[in-house]
């Protein structure tokens, strides 16, 4: 376990965990994480970076957050200036101002195409992408509360083994008063 | 410009000044005056539009033929080659059919594994319809964008699976295919063949594909065509582009030259929006048009949304100037920040009033509402448009709602279908029974929709059509709690009563059917009866000319055919038609489930659009569509929210189109890019966004669609933040630029910002004594009045009652009896058990009342009900022997009178019981009789009643130790005091106190057993009765809220007073 720097940590090539408590700015980093990847890998466009996350909430959360830091970004390289502590240091460290400002600029306008997901979303986009390969229903839908389902499934599991079958288990579980609401 | 064929391109940016030259075009007739002018426009919105800007310019606008660049197009050819056209045949629709007739039969080819696995599993019919649409769709764009493919393939022996199904396609096709049609069109005008109207006019089109441009080629060469395009820049630019195809082509060259690169830019809103309207006026110029005339004109003004419409026009980039300020009271570009959809219309609503107190001359319809999801905003722009109050309301229509939130016919229609498939839950069936025109078929009326509600949870309706219809899905062949087992019991219930034991074939009358509801019975047992027949025949495959006519059918048999929703029915009725033409012209004749015929239906209703709504005189709300933005004074973009738009289509991975796009394919992304610059250009004074840009949960910030940044970027504007409530007082304080016109939320928002008051008592004073015959009654009476003094007061004195809401409808079958139905089963055995009769008789009774759980878990519960009934009978049977004769008391105490029948006094003691845990009711009950009988003579009394384990528990009363009228009397004043104020009794809490009173404890104190009976403890809901608290009772709630404290002295002196002399006389007995 290594301290983890914004902008000096490696992150050209594997994996990297992050751990981090609640409240520290793992979304900062993330939004950070992006800014660099723009900057250092020439050629990568902001639709090949895939972020995804836990609720629709937090999704739109940190989509906001990366174009905002993504546009302080693109004012601060035009001007060669801000405010920002960080970006004062992302100045420094990326001299090509040129450069920066066209790929910014390139992210930005394409922003609308930037894969930030929740996992599902991601996962319910490449099934229906990938039809073919994954032999989902081109039409399907996500169910993302699967709570009625699960029910009806324990329901008929409970009518098919218990109304009609004489079985010692059976008439125990009765007994018991075991009832589906239970299981 | 003279008549001679050619190309005449008119262009400008506003679309005004193209409706002015086109006036002036045809002004000068060209042939027959009786021939229609041709004009093609590409939405109904555009036609509306145009028709009345000609009537306008010209005092008439008459003898015009509207069309669309599709049917425009197949009705030239169709005139040119007579009988060789086949448009209708290449329609995604039919095509999608063809595919499914075709493709079985070619997934043993090698070049169709891919396709053969995918279909291998499960539902493979409705696989292969969803596969062959989206096979469809592909072609469909084939056809347009990539004619010249489509072409190849024909002659070509490509073995991709795409050319080979494509190959069969034609094969079979009885006329040509679009881009094989314009090859021969072209031939027979070469040869002077062929006939074309002399003059074309196409107008406000902002796109064609490839396939339509070729074609205007064509029809240019031998007749006037007239093309007026609104283009945002009189400059050239074609060079103008985003940062992002800069990108691309900065790829291309090697990376040192890249930096050299140096693109001219211009507008940094243009490049990124305009991307669709550039390369259409690229290829359009590629035409070389034989004469252009350009009517550019800048917009005038200063307000911020002129001067970014100007900077358009000119190519000018501000972003490198110093910020423009908005000027004060510059509203020309609003941008507003809400909490919900909800929030957002109520903000809209003050807002366009606003601008109407602004502009006294705007009116409705020069105001357009666009959001890209319309049916999600359309219940709330009812919702709150509709309800303010009259002298605020602002006239307004909806258009482009799908087809079920439209029209609840077709919905119903649908839902009728779909039930197939369900369980039938009790409330998916009422559901549909909810429709207006349906109750009217039926006979039936809303009020009946009640009764029925009523009906289905008191006979145990819960899901499923019947035994056998459980049996078909796979589970338990029983018949309880099923719509048959309820409709029987309701229809036998009204041809004669059970009285609760008495069978019929299995069926246990339903003994509340009131004689005069017998017809709405009827009807209801009609409807049901039908939808399950209709239901059971719709499983069954069929080819599409049965469905056709299986539809009709059933459509007949729902709706009422002399309908005011005539409109909708024959929408429907027309799509059902079409079911016969696309078999016909598909060849498609195999049966199909119904789950595909949905999905086609869906479709098909879907595209048979109404048109109704658009520009009618009022502010229109309609969805975000390419090529029908017409200038209006106000343009509101609402729901622009994070990822809504711009929207992407997913095109499927075969795709060839999205595999190798060119310059000129069409995507949403793009489409939706342009339309938000067309929405900008189009509003004349007044630019309006808003969004969902705070979570209504918690506040967090969540940012609009990336193109509202974009603008806001680009401007610099400020979003007005919307607080949550409406009727927040920051809106009536005239600070941050927020405003209301709402009376109700200004009113609202002054008490929210007052101390909180606490609703006055229920009654402020004693009100009078009631009439001497309140002094006369009986027994049963007084228990009445004791079992609830609150309730008592409220209901006989004053005539009022709390309505309760209805519960939701069960939706599976019981687990275990409960409440009500259960109490009734234990009496039902306990009946049986007094009167010796044999238990078994009396189990299918039982079951018949569906509030048993099916099956074994229902043998269960009979064994248990039937033991505990015969332990109870025998406890009762012992101590109750030598019946005396039954007497009528007649008692006078004081001013009152009250009567009693006494009729079980058993070996000279009075005996009470019931199978339930002794409530202090019970004590009560026995206890006022106990007091009137020791009126006439010393006499013991005993009340029989049972733990929760239903073990019989025996408690006896000596007669009292003080006079007996004396108590009586007691109880009677407290009776005559409860009739003019709420009296602090409360069974429950009272007795709890009392008991613990009489006989304390170690543990809790009696005014701590009180509270946790009332419900001001927190172990309230672990109470001795198991049920909730007392105070939470409706009528105790009413008439002792904001009573300071309902359990102080008061309270406890009267719960003394009543319980004590019987607790002081009471004992238990072996049982």
């Amino acid at each position: 376990m290594k301290d983890f720097s914004l902008l000096e940590t490696e992150i050209g090539t594997g994996r990297l965990l992050i751990e981090a408590s609640a409240g520290t700015g793992k979304t900062f980093t993330i939004a950070g994480l992006v800014l660099r990847l723009l900057l250092e890998r020439a050629g990568l466009t902001i639709d090949e970076i895939l972020v995804t996350t836990f609720t629709e909430l937090a999704t739109a959360e940190l989509r906001g957050r990366i174009r905002d830091l993504l546009r302080d970004a693109l004012r601060a390289f035009e001007s060669g200036k801000s405010e920002n502590e960080l970006l004062r240091q992302v100045l420094e460290k990326y001299p090509d101002h040129r450069a920066a400002c066209a790929r910014l600029k390139d992210a930005l306008a394409s922003f609308d195409e930037a894969p930030i997901y929740t996992i599902h979303g991601f996962c319910q986009r490449v099934l229906a992408e990938q039809a073919f390969e994954t032999g989902t229903l081109f039409d399907a839908a996500l169910v993302t509360d699967e709570r009625d389902l699960l029910r009806e499934v324990t329901w008929d599991f409970w009518r098919r083994t218990f109304y009609f079958d004489d079985s010692l288990g059976v008439l125990l579980a009765i007994q018991g008063k075991i009832t589906p609401k239970k299981l | 410009m003279n008549g001679n064929p050619g190309l005449y391109l008119y262009t400008s940016n506003r679309l005004e000044r193209l409706a002015d030259e086109l006036a002036t075009v045809l002004r000068v007739r060209i042939g027959s005056a009786l021939r229609p002018e041709i004009v093609v426009v590409q939405s109904l919105g555009m036609e509306r539009w145009l028709t009345q800007q000609l009537a306008i310019r010209q005092g008439i606008c008459a003898n015009i033929a509207f069309s669309f660049p599709e049917r425009f197009v197949s009705g030239v050819l169709e005139q040119a080659l007579p009988g060789r056209a086949a448009a209708r045949f290449f329609s995604r629709e039919d095509l999608t059919w063809r595919i499914m007739h075709l493709l079985p039969a070619l997934l043993h080819l090698h070049a169709f594994g891919e396709l053969r696995r995918y279909l291998e599993q499960p539902r493979p019919e409705l696989r292969l319809f969803q596969l062959a649409g989206k096979i469809a769709t592909s072609f469909d764009q084939y056809l347009a964008f990539r004619p010249r493919m489509i072409l190849e393939w024909e002659k070509g022996a490509e073995k991709d699976w795409q050319a080979t199904l494509w190959r069969e396609l034609t094969r079979s096709a009885p006329g040509l295919h679009p881009p094989a049609l314009v090859r021969e069109f072209v031939a027979s005008l070469g040869n002077g063949e062929g006939q074309l109207p002399e003059r074309i006019t196409l107008f406000g089109i902002s796109s064609l594909p490839e396939f339509y441009v070729q074609f205007l080629q064509e029809l240019a060469r031998h007749c006037c065509l007239h093309l007026f395009m609104v283009r945002p820049t009189a400059h050239w630019w074609s060079d103008i582009r985003s940062q992002r195809e800069e990108l691309r082509a900065r790829r291309q060259t090697n990376e040192r030259a890249q930096l050299d690169l140096n693109f001219e830019r211009g507008n940094p809103l243009l490049a990124s929006l305009g991307k669709l309207g550039r390369e259409f006026l690229d290829t359009i110029t590629g035409l070389n048009p034989s004469e252009e005339r350009e009517r550019f004109e800048a917009p005038a003004g200063q307000t911020m949304l002129a001067q970014i419409q100007r900077d358009i026009l000119e190519l000018h980039d501000p972003t490198a100037d110093p910020k423009r300020p908005l000027a004060a009271g510059d509203c020309s570009l609003q941008f507003h920040s809400c909490h919900s959809p909800m929030r957002e219309m109520e903000v809209l609503h003050d807002q366009l009033l606003a601008l109407f107190e602004q502009h006294r001359d705007l009116k409705p319809h020069e105001i357009v509402v666009m959001t890209p999801d319309i049916n999600a905003y359309a219940p709330f722009v009812e919702a709150v448009f509709d309800t303010v109050p009259e002298d605020l309301r602002i006239p307004f229509s909806i258009a482009d709602r799908s087809v079920r939130a439209e029209s609840g016919v077709i919905d119903t229609f649908l839902r009728i279908l779909e039930s197939t498939s369900t369980r039938f839950a009790a409330s998916s069936v009422l559901n549909i029974l909810e429709s207006v025109p349906l109750l009217r078929k039926f006979d039936l009326v809303e009020p009946d929709l009640e009764i029925i509600r009523r009906w289905i949870a008191k006979t145990g309706i819960r899901w499923g059509i019947d035994a056998a219809h459980r049996a078909e899905l796979g589970l338990p062949e029983f018949g309880e709690n099923s719509w048959r087992a309820g409709l029987d019991r309701l229809l036998l219930g009204y041809a004669g009563p059970a009285n609760g034991k008495r069978l019929f074939e299995g069926v246990l009358a339903y003994d509340e059917v009131e004689g005069n509801l017998a017809e709405t019975l009827g009807h209801f047992a009609e409807f049901a009866e039908t939808l399950f027949t209709t239901a059971r025949a719709l499983r069954h495959p069929r080819t599409l000319i049965e469905w056709q006519e299986t539809l009709r059918q059933i459509a007949l048999l729902f709706f009422p055919a002399d309908d005011e929703r005539e409109p909708e029915l024959h929408r429907l009725r027309r799509v059902l038609d079409s079911l016969g033409e696309t078999a016909a012209l598909s060849g498609f004749a195999d049966k199909i489930p119904l789950d595909v015929l949905l999905a086609h239906l869906e479709q098909a209703l879907e595209n048979s659009e109404s048109g109704s709504g658009f520009l009618v005189g009022r502010v229109t709300f309609c969805a975000l569509k390419p090529m029908r933005t017409v200038p209006f004074r106000v343009v509101c973009l609402v729901g622009m929210n994070g990822t809504a738009y711009p929207r992407h289509d997913r095109a499927p991975g075969f795709n060839l189109i999205a595999q190798n796009p060119r310059p000129g394919d069409r995507s949403t992304r793009d489409d939706d890019r342009y339309l938000f610059l067309e929405a900008l250009l189009s509003a004349r004074d007044v630019l309006y966004v808003s969004y969902v840009g705070r979570s209504i949960r918690d506040n967090n910030s969540l940012p609009p669609s990336v193109l509202v940044s974009e603008l806001l970027d680009y401007t610099g504007a400020a979003v007005t933040e919307h607080p949550l409530q409406p009727f927040s007082p920051k809106y009536f304080s005239g600070s941050d630029g927020l405003f209301s016109y709402s009376a109700e939320n200004c009113l609202a928002s002054e008490t929210a910002s007052e101390e909180r008051t606490l609703p006055a008592p229920f009654l402020l004073e004693k009100i009078g004594e009631p009439e001497a015959e309140w002094r006369q009654l009986d027994n049963a009476r007084l228990l009445s009045f004791f079992g609830n003094p609150a309730k008592f007061l409220i209901r006989e004195r004053l005539g009022l009652r709390i309505p309760r809401l209805d519960s939701l409808l069960e939706e599976a079958e019981p687990l275990e009896p409960g409440g009500l139905p259960k109490y009734l089963l234990e009496q039902g055995f306990l009946n049986c058990a007094l009167a010796g009769e044999e238990f078994e008789p009396f189990f299918p009774v039982a079951r018949a009342g569906g509030a048993l759980p099916p099956g074994r878990a229902g043998d269960s519960h009979l064994r248990e009900l039937s033991a505990n009934a015969r332990l109870f009978a025998e406890v009762v049977r012992q101590k109750a022997r030598n019946r005396a004769e039954p007497e009528q008391l007649q008692l006078t105490i004081g001013r009152f009178e009250i009567s009693a029948r006494i009729d079980s006094l058993f070996d000279g003691r009075l005996l009470r019981q019931r199978l339930t845990t002794r409530k202090p009711k019970d004590l009560l009950g026995a206890w006022i009789d106990h007091l009137m009988v020791n009126c006439v003579s010393p006499t013991e009394s005993i009340l029989i009643t049972a733990t929760k384990e239903k073990q019989p528990v025996v408690e006896c009363f000596a007669p009292p130790l003080e006079d007996p009228r004396t108590l009586l009397a007691e109880l009677l004043d407290f009776y005559w005091r409860g009739l003019c104020e709420p009296l602090p009794f409360f069974p429950r809490s009272s007795y709890a106190f009392a008991e613990r009173t009489v006989h304390p404890t170690r543990g809790s104190s009696p005014l701590e057993k009180a509270e946790k009976a009332w419900g001001d403890s927190p172990q309230a809901r672990d109470n001795d009765f198991g049920l909730g608290p007392e105070r939470e009772d409706d009528y105790f709630d009413l008439a002792f809220r904001n009573v300071a404290d309902p359990l102080g002295q008061e309270f406890q002196d009267i719960a003394m007073a009543i319980f004590e002399p019987a607790l002081a006389v009471m004992t238990k007995e072996e049982a």
